[in-house]
């Protein structure tokens, strides 16, 4: 498909199926429902001693300890050559589906999503709740209001965790981020130790009453080394304004409120991939996924328009 | 079927019908123009799902098979104390982890000595240390399994921690 600012906005567009949203958003819960399973079934396996826990199982490990394995061949403690594999796997990933990852599989994004997603069933059956999110979402929803604003300077955090944990772990040898990671100290919860890490757990699950997925927004590391990567993606999420209608839901779905009705390819570093805009969207045509290539577009024929 | 106006997210309608196939854009609306100089490909959204679930099997598998997929620090004993040269694992660093290969790795040093480690595995690797100074030293039961790895006996013990186990195994050599 080639998009061209020249073809004039049909009149009528193909309806999207809601039966294929509905499978599709089926399986990425069921994926990362799975996820969700196997690191428990790792936690478990750690409380009753016999298992090597879940710290295997966290790409982010891998990225901590890259620059000492480089350097040294060794890994830093904590971090296990799986860690390794699995950075390896999410790499591949966010070139071949930037935030693919994030949206799909990580299974603390599907826990902030699945609080958030529990709130507004909640909320949508009391009515005071509903009037006042209405409230809420005005004040928040305000182009260049304050809270806009704030979202977008703290939107910078992500860059700031990853160069400290990675400088960090590199300069000391150490899992600096580990003292503070909110991943960590779930896995490790069994263990009912109250640190500064299971307070930034608190603080981010709580968050995720009124928040979309704030530990991804504002504090994931791993979500920045994927949206760097994502720079050299040929995939992403491509609207067409022929096809478009307008209509706002595919903003409304994405958790990070990437206003993806005003994007021609939505190359956002903070797209988590989970594919809700193109799920919202009632026009068959005017969002999905597609590739490119740096090649001058071809004109679509007028004849081939319709 | 004629065309009708836009009812955002009606997946059926009150009368039980089927939703329109075709959607008539909203008055008033003016999409933003879209424009790109790549030459775009569609890809068909299941096909693509499917490419990037495989993917990473694709990746952990060739990991698993070239011994790449190891989870844990377990050390292998086989390295008694002052054995020259231990291998990957003997590390000088106290803050490094399995290294190359992992499970593969020996014990070469008290810094090497990991919670995973099972009792038995620190007498392998350290001849002039006995059970019951491990078991003293972290206050438990004389006769705790010798497979009881290191971590629990820090749990069930009296705060006696598995770096102090280190230092001290490292005054007893």
């Amino acid at each position: 498909m080639t998009t061209t600012d020249e073809r004039p906005p049909a009149a009528t567009v193909p309806r999207r199926s809601s039966t294929t949203a509905r499978r599709i958003r089926l399986a990425r819960y069921s994926v990362q429902a799975a996820v969700i399973g196997i690191i428990g079934w790792q936690i478990f396996q750690a409380f009753t001693a016999d298992g090597s826990g879940p710290e295997g199982l966290c790409p982010f490990g891998g990225f901590e300890t890259m620059w000492t394995w480089i350097t040294t061949g060794r890994t830093v403690r904590h971090v296990h050559p799986a860690n390794l594999a699995l950075a390896a796997a999410v790499l591949a990933m966010a070139v071949a589906g930037r935030g693919f990852f994030c949206g799909w599989i990580c299974p603390f994004g599907a826990i902030q999503g699945a609080i958030h997603k529990t709130t507004s069933m909640v909320v949508d059956r009391i009515p005071p709740l509903r009037r006042w999110r209405r409230r809420a979402h005005r004040v928040t929803a305000r182009p260049g209001g304050l809270a806009r604003r704030l979202d977008g300077i703290f939107r910078y955090g992500r860059w700031l965790v990853l160069v400290w944990a990675l400088g960090g772990a590199a300069m000391t040898g150490v899992m600096v981020f580990r003292d503070v990671d909110p991943w960590a100290a779930l896995i490790s919860v069994a263990e009912f130790e109250f640190s500064l890490a299971f307070t930034v757990l608190l603080v981010v699950l709580v968050l995720s009453l009124f928040v979309r997925r704030p530990f991804c927004r504002y504090a994931c590391p791993l979500g920045a080394v994927q949206g760097l990567v994502a720079k050299i993606s040929p995939v992403a999420i491509q609207r067409d304004a022929a096809s478009c209608l307008g209509c706002d839901l595919c903003n409304q779905a994405c958790p990070m409120n990437i206003p993806v009705n005003q994007r021609t390819r939505v190359t956002d570093s903070t797209c988590l991939g989970c594919l809700e805009c193109v799920l919202a969207c009632p026009s068959d045509q005017a969002l999905g996924v597609s590739v490119g290539l740096p090649l001058p577009a071809l004109r679509v024929p007028a004849n081939d328009r319709d | 079927m004629s065309p009708t106006t836009h009812t955002p997210d009606t997946p059926d309608t009150p009368s039980g019908r089927r939703p329109p196939s075709m959607l008539r854009r909203p008055a008033g609306r003016r999409p933003v123009p879209t424009r790109t100089r790549l030459r775009t490909r569609r890809i068909p959204l299941l096909a693509y799902i499917a490419i990037l679930l495989v993917l990473p099997v694709a990746v952990l598998v060739t990991a698993r098979a070239a011994g790449w997929w190891v989870t844990s620090g377990h050390v292998l004993p086989a390295t008694a104390l002052g054995a020259p040269d231990a291998g990957g694992g003997s590390g000088e660093g106290s803050g490094e982890g399995s290294g190359d290969g992992g499970a593969n790795a020996t014990i070469g040093s008290p810094h090497d000595i990991k919670g995973s480690m099972t009792v038995q595995q620190v007498l392998d690797a350290f001849p002039a240390v006995t059970a019951a100074d491990v078991y003293q030293q972290f206050g438990v039961a004389a006769d705790t399994p010798a497979s009881t790895q290191l971590k629990q006996l820090a749990r069930d013990g009296n705060g006696y921690e598995v770096s102090d186990l280190r230092e001290w195994i490292e005054t007893q050599t």
